[in-house]
């Protein structure tokens, strides 16, 4: 009896030719134009020099002009381009966003940066940085060497020691991609997409909601059986689409899911049970029509995966420092989740936490569900 | 009006979805604009980031170190167990978590310079290398200090006083800074996504059923000619549309209040309008093409709404895409209205200039007239196959 209704649940889902068109394409097809548009995104296209506006003020002692030439100079070493301007030519150019900021160089060195080049912050970042490094170590040395001339050489060598103080310890194993958080959101977006055929397959067993419906529950069978074998064809159809757009990600994009296929395939199943799992449960609640029970899941599925991340990055990280409880239970953070901690822990604990939570959630549906269509009765249809 | 009055009829029948999606993509837009606005004041002073700083050292030295980050960054306290760690920055409680190990004094005054600290950061993130420029810069100053005969304390306060010294000046050339609020930018931003998922998803179900075969028959042997019923069909998808950009005006002004009313806001609600236009005209154009059930019209409209607003700039700013990602993007209207919204906000290089801005508009309407004459030409094909 489950095989059977197993196996014709696959063929109905299979004969269901746009929907396996547009449930494949649409992963693959935003995969492909995340690759094309994040492709470059932490590559970055090599560190371009900052334009920067330097007005040099007599009392500017020679080192420090000699300084500054250097981090001009044309070469792979250069990090700023500078023009040398007066005060007012200088401010006109950072009005006219053509520079990122003015650098006054004199017994100090100061920084002036426009608040309307909000965009620019990074660059604005790196001269703040340069200027308190600059101004910072000019006075160490001139009062250091003011206090004992003897010791200039040391001093000198101090400066010019250039060594790595600050090592990074590597609890997170690999180096995260940042463009890699999309297609985790969008793996897990696919996943709960499952939902509108978990509705459809809910709705395709009730007698009140569909014409299948109503020829199903005069079979003689266990109607818990039934629907049972009929989520479980379309949780393994889902999964098999979603793994498809996977491979599509991992062999052609070449997006580096981590090393352990068989755990991101696992995420696929745990992600495909919860989004055809909820569908499901979503079908069998009430007596509204398909067409609004799939506008509410999708609605749904659209604000988990807003809130995981997929379309305004920080968000997760909002929810987690207002709400955390809800990072615990939306599927689809709990699905890129896995993925992360897989592409960048060694442990898998966090990974098996994120997993069981989508296998509890899942269960819930599915359980949940089953109870609502138990021993339905319709006196008329 | 026949056809209108269907028009109307089909909606209704629609309604729930719709302001179940309208109520959705409403919600969105509103915690999209919040989190802008929470980020918004991100004007050069904001660079204070959320660290943590475990001293193992107890030493005057690493106090001192401590002192000097809490007095730019916001330090939060973690417990020194590597659970802890790992979670703060999985879950990014922190941005950088700073090690100071045991003998971190002793080594600084002996002039070690190799791994006198340890951190951890969000792998490859730009604020790990931001918090490690600071250091870096901090350290040497003290080994300068040092290396001039002086002792740690000494050397310590004088670095805290270098430090202590404003450096940096923020101008302002346009508004100041206390009466500048952006949010009615991050607001149009998002804008393009959500007219697109709209109507595709509220316009295309009702066109699918006045293009049924059926009716179309119905109608054709009926004594309207076609023009009539193509204008009558165009006249409701207008009147649909123009009621999408009325609720989310209004959306705009209840979440934005008096912010809303200033000289860009005209400018902004041309761009969206055109854009709106684009969005219905491309609605149409897709419900030409083919009729589909209602699961895959939401591929479909996810796949153009949220692939146009990656390629384009809507959900990452364009300054972080590449230069052939936004040569490609040209040949999408979003870019456009992005570009507008970029010039008036001031996210971009591009100073506002009205001749740019009604460039843009007038590219965004050609996009529009380009998908109704696709529409033309598609039913003419179906009609001559037929």
């Amino acid at each position: 009896m489950f095989l059977h209704c197993f196996g014709y649940g696959i063929k109905n889902l299979l004969r269901s030719r746009d929907y396996l068109f547009w449930s494949l394409g649409f992963s693959i097809i935003l995969a492909t134009l995340f690759h094309v548009a994040f492709g470059d995104l932490s590559k970055g296209e090599g560190f371009i020099p900052i334009p920067t506006a330097v007005v040099l003020e007599e009392s500017c002692p020679q080192p420090l002009k000699d300084v500054l030439d250097t981090l001009g100079e044309p070469g792979d070493g250069q990090l700023l381009e500078i023009q040398y301007a007066s005060q007012e030519e200088a401010e006109s150019l950072l009005k006219g966003k053509k520079v990122s900021g003015i650098l006054f160089v004199g017994e100090n060195v100061s920084l002036s940066v426009s608040g309307d080049m909000t965009y620019d912050k990074l660059n604005q970042s790196i001269l703040q940085s340069l200027a308190e490094s600059l101004h910072g170590s000019y006075e160490a040395v001139s009062e250091a060497a003011a206090r004992s001339p003897e010791k200039l050489p040391q001093i000198l060598a101090a400066l010019q020691k250039d060594a790595a103080h600050n090592q990074e310890i590597n609890y997170a194993g690999r180096n995260l991609d940042e463009g890699l958080t999309y297609f985790f959101n969008l793996i897990a977006m696919t996943c709960l997409t499952g939902s509108t055929a978990g509705a459809v397959t809910a709705a395709a067993s009730q007698a009140n909601l569909s014409e299948l419906g109503k020829r199903k529950s005069v079979t003689p069978g266990k109607k818990q059986v039934r629907i049972l074998a009929e989520v479980a064809a379309t949780i393994l159809m889902q999964f098999f689409a979603v793994s498809i757009s996977v491979v599509y990600m991992w062999a052609v994009l070449g997006v580096d899911l981590g090393s352990s296929a068989g755990y991101v395939l696992l995420t696929v199943l745990a992600g495909s049970m919860a989004g055809v799992s909820g569908g499901f449960f979503a079908g069998c609640i009430g007596k509204s029509s398909i067409h609004v029970k799939i506008g509410v899941l999708m609605a749904i599925t659209m604000l988990c995966s807003f809130f995981s991340g997929l379309m305004v990055g920080g968000m997760k990280l909002l929810v987690q420092r207002y709400a955390p409880w809800f990072n615990r239970i939306n599927p689809a953070a709990l699905i890129s989740d896995s993925l992360y901690s897989l592409a960048v822990y060694e442990s898998h604990t966090r990974f098996f936490q994120c997993i069981g939570g989508l296998f509890i959630i899942s269960a819930l549906f599915i359980l949940a569900g089953a109870a609502m269509v138990r021993r339905q009765r319709y006196a008329s249809l | 009006m026949q056809v209108f009055k269907a028009f109307y009829l089909i909606l209704k029948k629609h309604m729930k979805p719709l302001f179940i999606y309208t109520g959705a993509y409403a919600f969105m837009l509103l915690l999209i604009t919040q989190t802008a606005e929470d980020n918004m004041n991100s004007y050069f002073e904001s660079t204070s980031l959320d660290i943590s700083v475990i001293d193992r050292d107890r030493s005057q030295a690493a106090e001192a170190l401590t002192e000097y980050l809490d007095s730019r960054h916001n330090l939060i306290e973690i417990e020194d167990t590597k659970k802890d760690i790992q979670d703060h920055i999985y879950y990014r409680y922190v941005k950088y978590i700073l090690i100071i190990p045991e003998g971190f004094e002793n080594n600084l005054m002996q002039g070690k310079t190799e791994d006198l600290l340890q951190h951890v950061q969000i792998p490859g993130s730009s604020q790990g290398r931001f918090l490690n420029n600071q250091i870096e810069n901090y350290i040497k100053q003290v080994q300068i200090y040092l290396a001039g005969g002086q002792d740690i304390a000494a050397a310590m306060e004088a670095v805290q006083k270098t430090l202590a010294d404003p450096l940096v000046e923020t101008l302002y050339f346009g508004d100041k800074k206390e009466s500048r609020n952006d949010t009615v930018f991050y607001f149009f931003q998002y804008l393009p996504y959500i007219y697109i998922l709209l109507l595709v998803c509220g316009l295309a179900p009702i066109l699918f059923a006045l293009n049924k075969k059926e009716i179309q028959e119905r109608t054709l042997c009926s004594s309207m000619n076609l023009m009539q019923k193509n204008v009558q069909i165009l006249l409701g998808s207008v009147c649909y549309s123009i009621l999408i950009y009325i609720v989310f005006a209004a959306l705009g002004f209840l979440i934005i209040g008096k912010d809303m009313i200033r000289a860009e806001t005209v400018y902004l609600l041309l761009n969206s309008a055109v854009f709106l236009i684009f969005a219905a005209a491309m609605t149409i154009f897709l419900c030409t093409l083919s009729p589909v059930n209602d699961s895959v019209l939401n591929f479909i409209a996810n796949t153009v709404g949220l692939g146009m607003s990656f390629l384009c700039g809507v959900f990452v700013p364009q300054s972080l895409l590449s230069k052939p990602v936004l040569a490609a993007a040209k040949f999408l209207p979003a870019y456009w209205y992005i570009k507008n919204n970029n010039m008036l906000a001031g996210f971009s290089e591009e100073p506002f200039s009205r001749e740019s801005f009604f460039t843009a508009v007038g590219i965004q309407a050609l996009f529009a007239a380009a998908m109704f004459t696709g529409v033309l030409a598609v039913s003419k094909l179906k009609r001559q196959r037929r």
